[in-house]
């Protein structure tokens, strides 16, 4: 009986002793990129310790916070207030929330499309659908190829929430699976347009962009972004539930705010958060 | 960044000397001014409010006078409140060999209906609605209709309160495909997609319902079973020779499938079947009309299928919701149920349909719907105890056109304005004398309604 207890014992320490330095995050496809450089460089260093990154999308990533299927989320937007109350009542307790860099959300051109700049109210009438020829905003004459996420897609409700002031996107709107796609796709067509997150902008054009028509038209650039000049500027985010903020989850996120892990940010592509914010 | 512990905790005392939900708000702002100062680290201040939100609980707790039980995760009050003024009116006579006249009344009415609900344990929830009427296929209370009791405006009739809604459901909300089977029994709004021909929006059935869903990306599949108790015997044994008899359900199946097409235009399609367990043998009798009346009850030889379909899509230029939709139904024992009444001479009349469309929407402040339908239903084709008792007085064999607008003066405020026109199918046909608030064997009808709406 002894024995039995002990071997069971012994077993259940080992299995905790692995599961505790066994960390998964899920989300933002943004982040991912991100995550898994992060992920790549710190398990370098803590040879014990194994994150597993997946995308799918912010919200994606915040279902699976809610069904307590991942120790961490990524997530390229806030939680939204009935996010947060549904967490609340499962678990009666809010999510940890934890910025973890600054993107500036880019909205990306052929490098042959003759635009430098665009403003807020030029990108609603764009994806909204009421602008369809690139001639309309000064362009060649061209009808505007659209490339957007899906729904579950952090970016997709950033880019909504504070560009198209809530209004839905045009229908016209290929919707791709990941910002990669959505780059892949406005690469290859002369006549697109898409947004995704700044460390994507590779064989695109970024453009700068203005809050009113006819206002000052920024450059998505680390400085603009810190500075608050640059419009579409975010947080990207990580959730934790309270009960698994603490042992290897906690030093994992303690070591992404920290000067090795923004380094990594800088990197990867986005900004680095400024000390005192983290 | 160092750890000030003591700047933390000088928060948390703040917020119980200030206590309560309005601290929690200022709490979180004090909190995220010392992340941004670098006062506290990020860390520190998720913990802090991870106490405060401890401290509120405890404090919300103490002073709170309505305790619920810990395993209710919520309790949510819900209801609705409706005015209206309804007028009717039809030509008919009241049985054979009269001549056709005229009858028609106008009356205000008014409807309430109050609930909770909620949920346990997570996958679990519960609701209860109270309301007006003691019908089961209306909660109205007619104005000044309670009878003269001794002084005008007696209670105790339709006025009096009553169950209209119990259910308890099982939802499965996690794991491999949340949603993808709900169980739910006791009183509730009917589990079948339908757009109000042959079941009255307030029917609540009486039994039990599984809803199975399975959602891909272009299609989401859905299974409903139903299984009601429509006519339940006190004793299916009895001593001796004692009254005994057997009970009738309504049993239906609904299968199908929503087609998105686009985020915006879908298309649904919800071939269904509706059956009686023991029909000749209930004590609602044999279905045998007749221009004076007669049997309008039984649900003998009722096998009707169904099939409910809509195409929902955007209006190009207006960016409004539009919908069309329909039913098509037939009785497949039509010519058994005709076969039991006097008037199997013309054929079976086991056919339904509904053919009608809709534009706007009612989900918030300004927001419209108008929408309009016609509508065909033949003696033998469908359930005449489930088929609207407003719109086409509850009558079979009537055939009309169905038209109504709704405007949202706020979220919870509407007014809807109805109109329906209708006639017999085959005037040589009875239309149900008996049924319907009008009585008389009817040639045609006309309704107007004008309701004001509220929520909360």
């Amino acid at each position: 009986m002894k024995l039995t207890s002990l071997i069971l014992s012994a077993a259940l320490a080992a299995t905790v002793a692995v599961r505790a330095d066994d960390i998964t995050v899920k989300g933002s496809d943004t982040m991912v990129i991100l995550g898994q450089k992060w992920a790549e460089t710190y398990m370098k260093k803590h040879a014990g310790t194994t994150v597993q990154v997946t995308g799918g999308g912010s919200g994606t990533g915040i279902a699976a916070l809610l069904n307590g299927t991942t120790d961490i989320c990524d997530a390229s937007r806030s939680m939204k207030s009935k996010e947060v109350a549904t967490f609340v009542q499962q678990f009666k307790v809010r999510p940890h929330e934890y910025k973890m860099c600054l993107d500036a959300l880019s909205v990306y051109v052929h490098k042959s499309n003759p635009i430098e700049k665009l403003s807020f109210p030029q990108l609603e009438g764009i994806f909204t659908g009421k602008i369809t020829n690139w001639k309309e905003v000064g362009g060649s004459d061209a009808p505007i190829s659209l490339y957007g996420r899906e729904n579950s897609s952090g970016t997709y409700e950033f880019f909504k929430e504070h560009v198209l002031k809530g209004k839905d996107f045009a229908a016209a709107t290929k919707t791709m699976p990941g910002t990669a796609a959505v780059i892949q796709g406005v690469a290859k067509d002369e006549a697109s347009i898409g947004y995704g997150g700044v460390a994507y902008g590779e064989g695109v054009k970024a453009l700068k962009i203005s809050k009113l028509e006819g206002g000052s038209a920024i450059e998505p650039k680390e400085e603009n972004v810190l500075s608050g000049t640059y419009p579409i500027s975010r947080y990207l985010f990580n959730y934790v539930s309270p009960a698994k903020d603490n042992g290897a989850v906690a030093e994992y996120i303690a070591w992404c705010l920290s000067d090795e892990g923004q380094a990594v940010v800088k990197d990867v592509g986005y900004f680095p958060l400024p000390k005192n914010l983290r | 960044m160092k750890p000030n512990k003591q700047i933390v905790t000088a928060v948390i005392s703040a917020a119980l000397l200030t206590g309560g939900a309005a601290f929690g708000q200022s709490g979180d702002a004090i909190l995220d001014l010392l992340t941004k100062k670098g006062v506290i680290s990020q860390k520190e201040a998720n913990d802090a409010r991870e106490q405060l939100d401890a401290q509120n609980a405890q404090t919300f707790d103490a002073y709170n006078k309505i305790k619920v039980s810990s395993w209710v995760n919520n309790l949510q009050f819900f209801g609705d409140g409706r005015l209206r003024y309804e007028w009717r009116s039809g030509t008919g006579n009241a049985g054979t060999g009269a001549a056709y006249d005229n009858a028609s009344l106008d009356r205000f009415r008014y409807r309430l209906r109050f609930g909770v609900k909620g949920e346990f344990l997570d996958d679990f929830s519960y609701g209860l609605r109270l309301e007006t009427g003691t019908k089961g296929n209306s909660a109205n209370v007619t104005m000044g209709g309670q009878g003269f009791s001794g002084s005008p405006w007696a209670k105790g009739g339709n006025d009096a309160i009553e169950l209209g809604q119990f259910w308890a459901q099982y939802k499965v909300a996690n794991g491999w495909r949340p949603d993808w089977l709900t169980l739910i029994g006791g009183r509730f709004e009917t589990p079948f997609i339908q757009y109000g021909m042959g079941w009255k929006d307030d029917i609540n059935p009486e039994g039990f319902a599984q809803k199975f869903l399975f959602k891909t990306e272009k299609v989401d599949y859905f299974l409903t079973l139903g299984e009601f108790t429509y006519n339940n015997t006190a004793k299916q044994d009895n001593f001796g020779t004692g009254a005994s008899g057997v009970d009738t359900w309504l049993l239906g199946i609904q299968g199908g499938g929503t087609v998105k097409i686009t985020k915006d235009i879908s298309v649904r399609l919800a071939p269904s079947f509706y059956t009686y367990t023991n029909p000749d043998l209930t004590t609602l009798g044999i279905f045998a009309p007749t221009l004076a009346g007669g049997n309008i009850t039984g649900v003998n030889k009722l096998n009707v299928f169904a099939l409910p379909a809509e195409v929902a899509f955007p209006i190009p230029g207006i960016h409004l919701p539009g919908k069309v939709f329909g039913e098509f139904d037939i009785n497949t024992t039509g010519n058994e149920r005709a076969a039991k009444t006097a008037w199997s001479a013309y054929g079976a009349q086991d056919i339904a349909y509904q053919v009608g469309a809709q534009i706007g929407s009612t989900k918030k402040k300004h927001d419209w719907l108008l929408k309009a339908y016609w509508q065909h239903v033949e003696l033998n084709s469908l359930d005449p105890n489930l088929v609207n008792s407003d719109y086409f007085d509850q009558r079979m064999n009537m055939q009309g056109i169905v038209a109504s607008g709704t405007y949202m003066f706020t979220d919870f405020l509407s007014a809807t304005l109805t109109y329906a026109d209708a006639k017999a199918i085959n005037s040589a046909l009875p239309t149900l004398t008996g049924t319907g608030d009008l009585a008389g064997n009817l040639r045609s009808y006309d309704l107007i309604q004008a309701d004001l709406n509220w929520k909360f």
